[in-house]
């Protein structure tokens, strides 16, 4: 138990101090561990008081062997790829007569970079000198574990671009799984037809709402895929999942119109279709995803060039009417993203609507309108789409 | 205000040609084309009267017409219109007194145009309609709407044979519906495929066009039970018994229970009133044209004089979900909703091919629940939301239809049933609700 001395050591790249009331904040801890992580290994000690910089006081950790036991639980849950035994420990340590806690952190180069997840996100910390600060996405990228999500971001690019080739005038949105992910199709095949695409209460979905779980004839199994959607042979919509976790939804740019002047995205539609892919990739990754599996979420709309979209929600009334729909300002014929989104699976699990709500953000900012354009049927505090029942 | 300053007021065409009136309804119910020949078809005597319930749609399909006339070159002073519902009347206003509001400019050896909403408002119109009809020798081009029945009966059937022809306005149909929410220059079918929840919208809505562009189904609900249950029975029905609340919430119960056989006892027993009370009820209901019954099939014809066992059906399906304590994702009431709105459907066929509507049903197990009935052929018709279908179900379904003696068995399903059950058509509700006469008749051939 007994230790080198941390007293009057000075903060560093490896070294952290954190008084002994951090434990009431482990997402703290928990940040300091992954900026190590991702930089160059440490310890942290946990129980040190330093005044600017430098150790100056031991503080006593009660129960300690149990406190290490609950912080390394937590730095398990905390931190993506979860550390192994050999990267992360959590020790009792004697300084002087108190007993505190030292973390030991040394990273396994093939595995960063590690991530925090905080409030259903991923954050990626990095450890510079004795401070942290965020990575820049190339960072994250030119990772060599990165390797995977490029792959996928670029799978993902390489489908946007077929569909785009096609030349339908749609709205698609695309899940590609980093890591492989094994879906049954012909099981899922079944659930389809037999539950899933008749029942969208099974997502959350009232018939009468735009969504996904619904087909104009029965799914179609094919190789390593299973594919639905209505009104073939020019659907209104198509999705596809397929063997290795991949998903397609794509929207024909009329079928997001319902009332209004020509052209006009009702925003109902906008907002639901999206929410409710992302609602029926948790339903179909549930079993086969791992809470860590990076999922790539793109979305693009081709031809959308002259079409409008309006503040508010049409629930509304009138006060919908007030405002005018404003035309997409760009002059191009598509709107796409450089950058798809990543989520951690346990982010499409927890808060589905979340995912689909950022999404469509990204729209609202495309056409020059605020977050607080989008109908309020999305709502902020619970992140879910209320509808009215 | 007096009856010319009305008159007036409701004609402005007469002072304005240009002046139309029905222009934010653009669109055409199926009836108005109906509507039009007829008044342009100076060799037909007889008037037009137009039977629905309240809020269908009537005097849109009559301003309409109006419109369509003028466009089409009618005089305008030889065009009245008039609504005899108008809260500015004060005192009873006749038929009579309306023909005699003539405008400056009438030509009275022209042909003239009287469209008259609410007809049974004016003391007396059945004997007008007869001698103006009678006298008129189809100079006067003569539209009456009603909407209740009862009044028409009292007019007499034998006076209106020959006289006038019947024509009943439903709830949108469904492909009316879609026409509504198509876009300009859109056609029915591209509105369909655009939108996938279309069917489940007009599920959810019903047919009453006032309300049928709602974005909140919900609010629909509200309004039709409050409108329906203010003006159609409370108002309405208030002169024809005591007491109009038992009256209401016979209704209610019928409509909640839409599609049942019914049995005048045991609406009695549920409610309270007596046996007979319920039976003289029901009939003023079916005046409000609210409330539909489908008799049973009888064999024989001696079996049909004495047919006890109606079902009765809610005119339209949106009552159902209005009127309903249960959720709207409920399955029961889904497949209510189903059977009412295949129901109005079938009444629209059966109208054309002038064929008789039933149901089957010889015992428990033998069942069908629509028979269509014509000089040429019997259909049967099962109705099902189930999501799949079970062999025992088709078992039956067979068994009833050679009970029956069917030259022709549909399912008609919801479903995303595969492949064509043997010895019957399976028949998506959608295809069937958008093209009813065609999907029926066409696969005969």
């Amino acid at each position: 138990m007994n230790a080198p001395h941390p007293l009057r050591r000075r903060e560093d790249l490896h070294l952290e101090f954190k008084s002994a009331e951090a434990l009431a904040r482990p997402e703290a801890i928990g940040r300091e561990v992954a900026a190590m992580l991702n930089a160059d290994g440490g310890e942290v000690w946990i129980g040190i008081r330093e005044e600017n910089g430098t150790a100056v006081e031991a503080q006593s950790i009660p129960d300690p062997e149990r406190a290490a036991e609950s912080l390394l639980d937590s730095l398990v849950d905390r931190l993506n790829p979860s550390p192994s035994h050999a990267e992360v420990q959590v020790k009792p340590v004697k300084v002087e007569d108190k007993i505190v806690l030292r973390i030991d952190v040394v990273p396994s180069s093939n595995r960063q970079p590690y991530a925090l997840i905080k409030s259903g996100g991923w954050h990626f910390p990095r450890r510079i000198g004795n401070r942290i600060r965020a990575m820049s996405r190339e960072e994250v990228f030119n990772r060599e574990p990165e390797a995977d999500l490029e792959d996928a971001s670029r799978r993902i690019r390489e489908e946007r671009e077929r569909i785009q080739e096609a030349g339908r005038d749609s709205m698609c949105l695309l899940l590609e799984p980093a890591c492989e992910v094994a879906i049954d199709v012909s099981a899922l095949a079944d659930e389809l037809r037999n539950d899933l695409l008749n029942n969208p209460a099974r997502i959350g979905f009232r018939r009468i709402d735009w969504h996904f779980a619904q087909a104009s004839e029965a799914p179609r199994l094919g190789k390593e895929r299973v594919q639905w959607g209505w009104g073939f042979p020019e659907p209104a919509y198509r999705a596809e999942v397929r063997a290795h976790g991949a998903m397609l939804f794509e929207c024909a740019l009329g079928a997001l119109h319902w009332k209004g002047e020509e052209r006009e995205i009702w925003p109902l539609c906008l907002l639901e279709y999206p929410i409710s892919a992302f609602r029926l990739a948790r339903l179909i990754l549930q079993k086969p995803a791992t809470d860590e599996t990076p999922i790539i979420a793109d979305m693009a709309f081709f031809g959308i060039r002259g079409w409008k979209l309006r503040q508010g929600s049409p629930l509304d009334g009138s006060l919908f009417r007030i405002h005018e729909a404003v035309e997409y300002p760009e002059p191009d014929q598509d709107l796409t993203w450089a950058k798809p989104l990543v989520f951690p699976f346990t982010e499409i699990r927890e808060t589905p609507d979340r995912c689909g709500f950022r999404l469509v953000r990204r729209v609202y900012e495309a056409f020059g309108l605020p977050e607080t354009a989008i109908p309020r049927e999305y709502d902020r505090e619970s992140s879910r789409l209320v509808l009215p029942e | 205000m007096d009856l010319n300053a009305i008159v007036e007021d409701q004609n402005p065409w007469w002072r304005e040609p240009t002046r139309r009136t029905a222009g934010r309804f653009p669109v055409r119910r199926d009836l108005q084309g109906v509507l039009l020949e007829h008044v342009l078809d100076l060799e037909d005597r007889r008037a037009t009267v137009v039977l629905g319930p309240r809020q269908v749609g009537k005097t849109t399909l009559v301003l309409q017409t109006a419109d369509d006339l003028l466009d089409r070159g009618w005089p305008p002073h030889n065009l009245t219109y008039f609504d005899f519902s108008d809260d500015r009347i004060l005192q009873p206003v006749t038929a009579r007194q309306v023909v005699d509001a003539h405008p400056v400019g009438f030509d009275g050896e022209q042909p003239r145009a009287l469209l008259l909403d609410e007809i049974h408002l004016a003391p007396n119109w059945p004997s007008w309609l007869k001698q103006a009809v009678d006298r008129g020798g189809g100079r006067d081009r003569i539209v009456v709407t009603d909407s209740a029945a009862s009044l028409l009966r009292e007019a007499g059937r034998e006076s209106g044979q020959g006289r006038w022809d019947e024509h009943r306005l439903e709830g949108l149909s469904f492909r009316e519906f879609a026409r509504l929410m198509a876009d300009e220059e859109e056609s029915v079918e591209e509105a369909w495929r655009r939108t996938p929840n279309l069917l489940e919208r007009y599920l959810a809505t019903g047919g009453f066009p006032e309300h049928v562009a709602a974005t909140d189904p919900q609010s629909v609900r509200r309004r039709l039970r409050s409108d329906i249950v203010e003006r159609a029975i409370l108002r309405d029905l208030a002169g024809h018994v005591d007491r109009v609340e038992p009256v209401r919430d016979l209704f209610v119960y019928l409509v909640q229970e839409s599609g049942a056989i019914f049995s005048a006892q045991g609406a009695s027993n549920v409610l309270g009133p007596d046996v007979r009370s319920v039976r003289r009820w029901i009939s003023l209901l079916e005046d409000t044209f609210l409330l539909v019954s489908l008799p049973k099939h009888a064999q024989r014809a001696s079996t049909g004089l004495k047919n006890p066992q109606p079902k009765i059906f809610a005119a339209d399906h949106g009552l159902i979900s209005a009127f309903s304590v249960l959720p709207m994702q409920e399955p029961a009431l889904r497949a209510q909703a189903f059977e009412a709105v295949v129901f109005r459907h079938l009444r629209d066929v059966a109208r054309k091919l002038g064929g008789e509507l039933s149901y089957f049903r010889l015992r428990q197990d033998l069942e069908i629940d629509f028979v269509l009935e014509t000089a040429e052929e019997r259909l049967a018709l099962e109705v099902t939301a189930a999501r799949q279908l079970k062999a025992k179900k088709l078992n039956r379904l067979r068994n009833a239809h050679n009970a029956l003696k069917a030259d022709r068995s549909f399912l008609l399903h919801g479903a995303l049933i595969e492949g064509e059950p043997e010895g019957l058509t399976a028949l998506p509700l959608q295809r069937f609700l958008l093209d009813p006469l065609d999907s029926l008749t066409g696969n005969a051939r």
